[in-house]
C-alpha cells in the first residue's frame, strides 16, 4: 500500500546517494548526473564541507 | 572573518577593524577585493552576461517570447523591479502559446553565484547539457546570464594559458 502523497522516487545523488526529485544543478528529473542541493553547493564552493566529524 | 580573528587582529594593533557578519562566501558572491593565488581567475560574474533579457510577472508571453528572439536569446529572466530573480524562462516556457509570464514559468530556478571558478560552471553546464544559467548576488539579484559556450570558452582560454606559463 501506497502512502497518500507519495512519489515513485528513483533519481538519486551521484556524490552521496541521496534520494531527491529533480537534479539541483538542471533541474530534471532524467539526468544521468543528477547532484542533490548539498553536494552542489559544497562542489561549487557556497558553502564548506562539515569539517569534524562531531561538528567543531 | 569570524569575530574571534577580527578581536584578536584588534589586539594585535590594528585600528580600523570590521567584522563581515555574512562571511568569507558572501565577501567573494558580492564580488568585493580579494587577494591570493585564485584571485585573478575568471569566475561565473566575470563572464555571465549582464545584457540578458528579462521580464515582469505580469507580461503576456508572446510578447517577451518575440523580444527576446529578437535579442538572440533563448532564455528570459523573472525579475522584480529590484532584479530578484523569480522565475525563469527556458525555450521550452517560451514556446507556449499564450498565457502571463507568472503561469508559463519555472518559478524559484536553481541560480549560481558570481564567485563560482568558469571552469567549474562550464564542466557542470557541459555535463548536465544547461545551455545557460542565472547568476545572482547573495541577496537574489539578476547580475546576468551565463551562457555554456561563453563558460567553456573562457574556461579553455585559461586552461590553455596556465599551460603556456607551465612550459
Amino acid at each position: 500500500m501506497t502512502p497518500i502523497g507519495a512519489s515513485d522516487v528513483t533519481l538519486v545523488c551521484t556524490r552521496c546517494g541521496v534520494a531527491i526529485e529533480l537534479c539541483a544543478f538542471c533541474e530534471r528529473a532524467a539526468c544521468p548526473e543528477a547532484i542533490c542541493a548539498r553536494c552542489l553547493r559544497i562542489e561549487l564552493g557556497e558553502s564548506m564541507a562539515q569539517p569534524h566529524a562531531h561538528g567543531g | 572573518m569570524s569575530p574571534r580573528a577580527a578581536w584578536r587582529l584588534e589586539a594585535l594593533g590594528f585600528a580600523e577593524v570590521h567584522d563581515y557578519v555574512d562571511g568569507k562566501l558572501d565577501w567573494l558572491a558580492a564580488r568585493m577585493l580579494s587577494e591570493g593565488t585564485n584571485a585573478e581567475r575568471p569566475r561565473a560574474g566575470d563572464v555571465a552576461r549582464a545584457d540578458a533579457p528579462t521580464c515582469g510577472l505580469e507580461e503576456p508571453i508572446e510578447e517577451v517570447r518575440e523580444r527576446v528572439r529578437a535579442a538572440g536569446w533563448d532564455a528570459c529572466v523573472v525579475v522584480t523591479d529590484e532584479r530578484v530573480v523569480l522565475g525563469l524562462l527556458r525555450q521550452e516556457e517560451l514556446e507556449r502559446p499564450e498565457g502571463s509570464v507568472e503561469q508559463v514559468m519555472r518559478p524559484g530556478p536553481s541560480t549560481f553565484r558570481p564567485h563560482v571558478p568558469i571552469e567549474e560552471m562550464a564542466a557542470f553546464m557541459t555535463a548536465h547539457e544547461l545551455p545557460t544559467s542565472p547568476i545572482t548576488s547573495s541577496d537574489g539579484r539578476l547580475i546576468g546570464i551565463l551562457r555554456r559556450e561563453d563558460a567553456v570558452h573562457v574556461a579553455h582560454q585559461q586552461h590553455s594559458g596556465e599551460g603556456e606559463e607551465e612550459r
